[in-house]
């Protein structure tokens, strides 16, 4: 078992200025920080030389892209109906429900396609990833594999992390097509509108300072969920309990990442005069 | 092995889709703004860009052709506005086209429309610089309701004083109801004639009593030899003379003044002249009439519009609410 | 591999002077220890006092603090990695549990460190090793089966099956009878006998086992305090009359 601790910022704190101490949850909170920094700092490092995890890498595409498709899927086609259907009595109230699906389109191509799909995409595949590693942790599996001239970091954490980055888009962009066609159903259950009136007007109303940020937020959060995954399993406590934690902190903290990384990258594009 | 080649056809499908969507989605939004084909670009100036800015929709009669590029400001007063046309379109559009700004909708973006101008020119080419109109915004229009309204305020006031002015005019309304004059000047011509019948009537007495004089008979003979009388006589005669000298001109004069009514009647000058006879001025006071009325109800048409706009629809909603209850308890408005 | 048995001295693990601690706690302070070839050397000693870690400093999971480490000659804890990937082809590691990997069929589980070791086999050839090491182990049947499907004396043969894939020279046997019943324990050691006689190897066996030591052992080291306390055979040991020596053998 590799047990490395490696020395803190408080631990400077603690040796220069003895007797100011944060509160114990407060100095865990900046230690997990510092840590996660430093796996991603690593990711960086080892993710680009060799060798290269390709067959894993695409292994891991496939469960983690493509077994994500059906829920993800589901989840957008039902967020576009009901995102239709909720937001039609409003617009009948200014009398501009011919913009219903210009507003439904940017709505679900802005923000809820990304933040939505990253959500459920931080249920399904950190959850899974942080149980995976923790357990592979707690029953060796990681030493085996440094064992048998394999790099676990390489093998298990950057093709899981590559992958989670580059499927996670990938997701997002037909989870946005399943709920455009949702919001389609959902203009037409009151209305008849044609379809290609319908995407007309979608995307007459979308411009690339909608498309593009959101694509590219979305490699954020997929990178989010990847590494914090692997980060819980990776750094795993023993035992059977230790996995369920990790998978279910894997969760609570990547789901939050995708909300803070969202709140930046709204601001980020206010600031490339993007918006 | 199977199962792993079938999981990449998977992947495969999966991440093609994924892209393809992608490539679609950019190519339908790069489309409406023109980033793929070729494009020319034209040019317009305008006083006034009224918020356009770069990527707004540029129509040709209605139709899609084309974006702004740039918005430039020239000098204080003019903006040169970039337009990229698509190269299909710029062969059918002509260089005497007008630009003009207008809206997509009432509230939505700005647009430039291009329509056909007058007379025959060549297609615009890369570089051209087209007219620009200026057009109607809902500021602007809201602008010209106020002049127009300020305008049939005023109109009406002028008319009201007009009216008021005449009514409050004795004069006027006397010469108009002119059965009064009439008599008067009727009574005048007879009181003239008989003041001449009568003096007829005392020059042939005083014929016969010089006559009577002559013969020396009755008294009249006393009073040729009395000096006294014979003056006093004289007198009285010079008198008669100048009296009916003064008869002749009473009845020259009044020959005049009907002469002058009569003749200023027939030429058409002076104000009872244009009250009485001109026909021009009968339609001129109902055109003015129909004037009033006609902005009236374009103004009610305006007040329409703009109480349907939606923007101000809140504001007469609560007027009318206010006028509802105000009649509900019988108050006046 | 006839080479192997001919040097019966030949001296292939060579610890001097090893400390390793984790924050304050100590586990092991100054602790010497020498296998020979073909041997098999059994580390004895309470739980948590530092067995596991002795082990995993020998095949470089962790680094120790100080000391010397030499494997064929070469400095562990001095080596870059792909020096340590290529020693550890040379070395199995049978882990406390097993760590076959769960997501992985029992061949891909032995085709991992074959691949992963740069060894160019035809899939042929590869299949052709997977079968005899299953069969060496007596599980020929399991190669298309899952880890969770089998019981835990078959994963345990099926961990040792994988580390003998590699014909390694040296094993190193993580309390490999713990958590089995007696009679698959004593099943396990008779297997870890057979195969040193068969391959030659040299290994070393942690353990609080005394059946499996009693079975496996050539020499037996005893770790107590972070030092190799006492070494000897088995019935020297259980001859001893030192009370620490003692309270393992009662």
């Amino acid at each position: 078992m590799k047990i490395i601790r490696y020395p803190t910022f408080f631990d400077y704190i603690e040796v220069n200025y003895n007797g100011m101490k944060l509160p114990r949850t407060t100095q865990k909170f900046f230690d997990e920080a510092g840590a996660i920094s430093r796996f991603t700092g690593r990711f960086f490092h080892e993710a680009f030389r060799p060798r290269y995890e390709i067959v894993e890498f695409i292994n891991q595409c496939f469960i983690i892209g493509y077994r994500s498709l059906p829920l993800v899927g589901l989840t957008g086609f039902i967020m576009g109906l009901v995102l239709t259907m909720q937001l039609r009595p409003s617009l009948v109230d200014y009398g501009v429900e011919s913009e219903l699906p210009a507003m439904v389109g940017i709505a679900i191509i802005r923000e809820i396609g990304p933040v939505l799909t990253a959500l459920i995409f931080a249920g399904k595949i950190g959850s899974s990833i942080g149980a995976e590693l923790g357990s592979m942790k707690v029953t060796e599996q990681i030493d085996a594999m440094e064992v048998s001239g394999t790099n676990p970091y390489k093998y298990l954490v950057v093709t899981r992390v590559l992958a989670t980055t580059l499927m996670l888009p990938l997701l997002v962009l037909l989870g946005d097509a399943i709920s455009l066609y949702g919001a389609f159903m959902g203009v037409n259950i009151k209305t008849n509108t044609s379809f290609t009136l319908y995407y007309t007007q979608v995307f007459d109303a979308l411009a690339f300072s909608d498309v593009i940020p959101a694509f590219v937020k979305s490699f954020f959060f997929g990178f989010a969920v990847g590494i914090i995954g692997c980060f819980k399993g990776f750094n795993s406590s023993k035992g059977t309990e230790g996995v369920g934690r990790s998978a279910n902190s894997a969760v609570v903290v990547s789901s939050l990442m995708v909300f803070v990384l969202d709140l930046l990258a709204v601001q980020v594009t206010d600031l490339l005069g993007l918006n | 092995m199977a199962e792993s080649r079938i999981n990449n056809l998977k992947l495969g499908i999966f991440t093609i889709a994924g892209i393809l969507f992608l490539v679609i989605s950019l190519y339908m939004i790069g489309k409406d703004q023109n980033l793929f084909g070729s494009n020319i670009l034209i040019s317009t100036r305008m006083r006034n860009a009224g918020g356009l800015v770069s990527g707004n929709n540029v129509r040709y009669s209605g139709i899609q052709v084309g974006t702004v590029s740039e918005v430039n400001l020239l000098s204080d007063t003019s903006i040169e506005i970039i337009m990229l046309i698509n190269e299909d379109a710029a062969n059918k559009i002509l260089n005497t086209s007008i630009a003009s700004l207008g809206t997509e909708g009432l509230i939505g973006n700005r647009i430039v429309n291009l329509i056909a101008g007058p007379g025959t020119g060549r297609p615009i080419r890369e570089g051209d610089v087209i007219m620009g109109k200026k057009t109607t915004d809902t500021d602007q229009m809201l602008e010209t309701l106020s002049t127009t309204n300020q305008n049939a305020a005023e109109l009406s006031s002028e008319l009201l004083t007009a009216v008021k002015r005449l009514n409050g005019s004795s004069g006027f309304w006397r010469i108009i109801e002119n059965d009064t004059l009439a008599t008067d000047l009727t009574t005048t011509l007879q009181n003239i004639r008989k003041a001449s019948e009568n003096t007829n009537m005392l020059t042939s007495d005083m014929n016969g009593m010089l006559n009577d004089i002559k013969s020396g008979n009755g008294s009249a003979g006393k009073i040729l030899f009395d000096t006294t009388l014979a003056t006093q006589l004289g007198e009285a005669l010079s008198k008669l003379n100048h009296a009916a000298s003064n008869a002749a001109a009473l009845t020259e004069k009044t020959d005049q003044l009907l002469k002058g009514i009569k003749h200023d009647i027939e030429s058409g000058n002076g104000p009872a002249n244009s009250i009485l006879k001109d026909s021009g001025m009968v339609v001129k006071l109902h055109n003015t009439l129909t004037n009033v009325e006609n902005s009236t109800a374009a103004f009610n048409d305006n007040m329409k519009a703009l109480k349907h706009n939606f923007l101000l629809r809140g504001y007469f909603r609560k007027q009318e609410k206010i006028k509802s209850k105000d009649s509900a308890f019988g108050k006046p408005k | 591999m006839e080479e192997r048995s001919l040097n019966k001295t030949e001296v292939v693990i060579s610890i001097r002077k090893l400390y390793k601690a984790f924050g304050t706690n100590a586990v092991l302070k100054g602790f010497d220890l020498d296998l020979n070839r073909a041997e098999n050397l059994a580390v004895l000693g309470k739980s948590g006092s530092g067995k596991s870690v002795l082990i995993k400093c020998i095949i470089g999971l962790l680094k120790p603090d100080s000391g010397i480490i030499n494997v064929f000659n070469e400095s562990i804890p001095e080596m870059e990695q792909d020096e340590l990937d290529h020693i550890r082809a040379r070395i199995g590691f049978l882990f406390q549990s097993n760590a076959l990997y769960d997501s992985m069929t029992v061949r891909e589980n032995l085709a991992f460190p074959l691949r992963r070791h740069w060894i160019e086999k035809s899939q042929t050839k590869e299949l052709e090793l997977i079968e005899e090491a299953l069969e060496n182990v007596g599980l020929a049947h399991t190669l298309n089966m899952m880890p969770v499907e089998l019981s835990g004396g078959m994963r345990k043969r099926i961990a040792l099956a994988r580390t003998l894939i590699l014909r390694p020279e040296i094993i190193l046997y993580d309390e490999p009878t713990t958590g089995l019943d007696p009679i698959t324990g004593k099943e396990i050691s008779e297997l870890m006998v057979r195969i040193q006689e068969k391959y030659k190897t040299s290994s070393i066996i942690i353990s609080h086992d005394m059946n499996c030591i009693k079975i496996t052992a050539d020499r037996i080291t005893l770790l107590t305090d972070g030092i190799a306390y006492a070494t000897g055979s088995y019935d020297e040991l259980k001859a001893s009359d030192d009370p620490v020596v003692k309270q393992f053998f009662d």
